[in-house]
């Protein structure tokens, strides 16, 4: 029942979202009193497993923190080990490891287009039944995930949780006729692509628009391995000051940590602030698509997130084809990084945002200590308030209307409660 | 179908070995090798990766652990694609599960004509390794009656690439 005055809406599981958790939303008359994205799956403890370890691990041990990002746990994960040991990995290495991130961003973006986001705009429950009415365009979607996967299952050995990569560079390195039938496999993609963002431009997205600061790496490039830390609000640092301008806090109804900008602030990091932060750094194709798709130089709109992921989807397969097409097998497959006595810091942009870690190693090349920092942490904050002024604008809705309303307001953040720790239930109460 | 006109089969197991009884479909892969001539593989049940790993085959045995309430540990669930199509409630912790991927499968017509689902069902789906003793049953039996439905009929594997860098293609006559 709604009562307009002491409203409750709640859902018991969020849909299309990775892991499970729950949101409050709370309101007293006109007030949104209050809204929490409650994450209640236990801590998963990766930062305590991976004292003792050696420094070669962290690799393989936290790209188990996630089957659909586990490269971005990796890059960064090498990047940290390396940069603690006064090594750095440059030329065809480099290349090689974003190539691997091209394959991860174009299979985790076209899962959320296609099988998570596109349904919300297109009236359908889920994918299935888009797919029933709508089969050319899943088939699509399907292509353009299985392309990502390929890339993977090349450089990385597999799609999920690849073997191939270690600190210093890779195990083993394609030679470059092992990538002719993988640019030909990008070349379709690119099409189909393409053919998203024109799509996904065709959706009609709510006036809703937010005022984050948004953070994310900037770089020579689209920021994909490596890049510099600047923020809309004017903030520029390095992922070795990261935790000096970032701070992490408890709240009772979150196991994965708040973030916020020390001195107060709460901020976005992901598709919209890469996006906004780099678009002058995007391919000549990926810029043009969009500019058609009529993204303008910022992009403050989170609905809109899913024609940025469409866009970002063009430039990896762009970029996956720029690496190939100049690519020179290196002539070893990694560089050595012995280790020493230091701490290393490294961030690079997962799919869903910036992902930070840390390593203390002693000198016997042994972790002791480890922070890691995953976007969707980072992002609660500003979810939280997105809701809370999504719903003051939107009481007139009923529950039913209002509460499948935010769980698409969720949805455009692409979510992942298993890397912030695990699993999402909604619980709107206007009581 | 294969270039020898040998009908495609493969047997994917779903499931994360490190949370407990959701390895039971992993476990069953591992029991079946050097057993079947078929192509072996382990997937996370991510709808797409599932519908690409089945595409192209002829024949796909699927093995995944499921939850039930009541729970009954180690029973055992042989379904049928329009069965599993109905199971649109994950198991695991991710966005789209096992039911979704046959249901959307059908949606695209990416279902091999021969498609079965072995569910397992579990009772300890918390971190860490090792199955409970009576899924630890149920996976010997189930990859016996797979072995010896695909004894029966005899296929070569699948012949194209699996999701790991180093193949255990199960080739054994």
């Amino acid at each position: 029942m709604t009562h307009r005055n002491d409203r409750t809406l709640r859902v018991g599981a969020l849909a299309r979202v990775e892991g499970e958790g729950a949101m409050y939303v709370r309101v007293r008359g006109r007030n949104v009193e209050e809204v929490r994205l409650d994450i209640y799956e236990p801590p998963r403890f990766f930062e305590a497993f991976l004292r003792g370890r050696a420094h070669t691990e962290p690799p393989d041990i936290t790209a188990r923190i996630c089957g659909i990002c586990p490269v971005a746990y990796q890059m960064s994960a090498c990047q940290a080990v390396e940069a603690a040991c006064g090594v750095t990995v440059d030329g065809p290495l480099r290349d090689l490891r974003r190539l691997l991130y091209c394959g991860e961003w174009i299979e985790s973006h076209a899962l959320h287009v296609y099988l998570l986001h596109a349904p919300d705009f297109l009236g359908y429950p889920g994918a299935v039944e888009l797919a029933r009415d709508h089969r050319p365009v899943v088939e699509r979607g399907l292509r353009l995930k299985k392309a990502g996967n390929t890339v993977m299952e090349v450089l990385g050995g597999r799609a999920i949780h690849p073997v191939n990569v270690r600190v210093g560079g890779f195990y083993r390195t394609p030679e470059r006729t092992e990538l002719v039938p993988l640019a030909e496999t990008l070349r379709r993609a690119r099409d189909d692509a393409l053919a998203t963002v024109e799509w996904a431009a065709g959706f009609e997205f709510p006036d809703f628009t937010h005022d984050h600061e948004y953070l994310a790496l900037t770089a020579e490039r689209y920021p994909l391995e490596a890049g510099t830390l600047r923020s809309t609000g004017g903030r520029a640092f390095t992922a070795a000051d990261f935790e000096e301008h970032v701070t992490e806090h408890q709240v009772p109804h979150s196991t994965a940590l708040h973030a916020h900008f020390t001195g107060g602030g709460r901020y976005l990091t992901g598709p919209l602030a890469r996006y906004s932060l780099n678009r002058d750094r995007l391919s000549p194709l990926a810029r043009e698509a969009a500019d058609r798709a009529g993204l303008g130089p910022e992009c403050r709109n989170p609905f809109r997130s899913i024609l940025v992921r469409a866009v970002e989807i063009v430039y990896a397969v762009d970029e996956a084809l720029r690496i190939i097409a100049d690519y020179r097998p290196p002539p070893r497959p990694a560089v050595p990084v012995p280790p020493r006595r230091a701490t290393g810091h490294g961030a690079t942009e997962a799919p869903r945002g910036t992902l930070y870690h840390r390593y203390d190693l002693g000198p016997d090349g042994l972790i002791q200590a480890a922070r890691i920092i995953p976007p969707t942490s980072q992002n609660q904050a500003a979810i939280e308030d997105d809701l809370r002024r999504f719903v003051a604008d939107r009481l007139h809705l009923d529950d039913h209307d209002l509460t499948h309303r935010c769980e698409q307001a969720i949805r455009n953040y692409d979510p992942c409660i298993s890397c912030s720790t695990h699993f999402l239930d909604l619980t709107v109460d206007r009581s | 179908m294969t270039h020898d006109g040998v009908p495609a089969t493969i047997v994917i197991g779903v499931g994360n070995d490190l949370r407990r009884d959701d390895g039971a479909g992993p476990a069953v892969i591992e029991a079946l090798r050097g057993r079947v001539r078929a192509t072996l593989a382990v997937t996370d049940g991510e709808p797409a990766r599932l519908i690409a790993l089945w595409a192209g085959a002829d024949r796909a045995v699927v093995v995944d652990a499921v939850r039930a309430d009541p729970p009954r540990p180690g029973r055992i669930h042989d379904l049928g694609v329009r069965t599993a199509a109905l199971a649109r409630r994950p198991v695991t912790g991710h966005a789209l599960g096992l039911g979704d991927a046959v249901a959307l499968g059908l949606a695209v017509g990416q279902v091999p004509v021969r498609l079965r689902v072995l569910a397992i069902e579990g009772i300890d789906f918390g971190f860490g390794p090792g199955l409970t003793p009576h899924v630890a049953e149920a996976v010997t039996v189930v990859a016996d009656r797979i072995a010896a439905s695909l004894g029966r009929d005899p296929v070569r594997p699948a012949g194209r690439p699996s999701d790991h860098l180093f193949p255990k293609e199960d080739r054994s006559p």
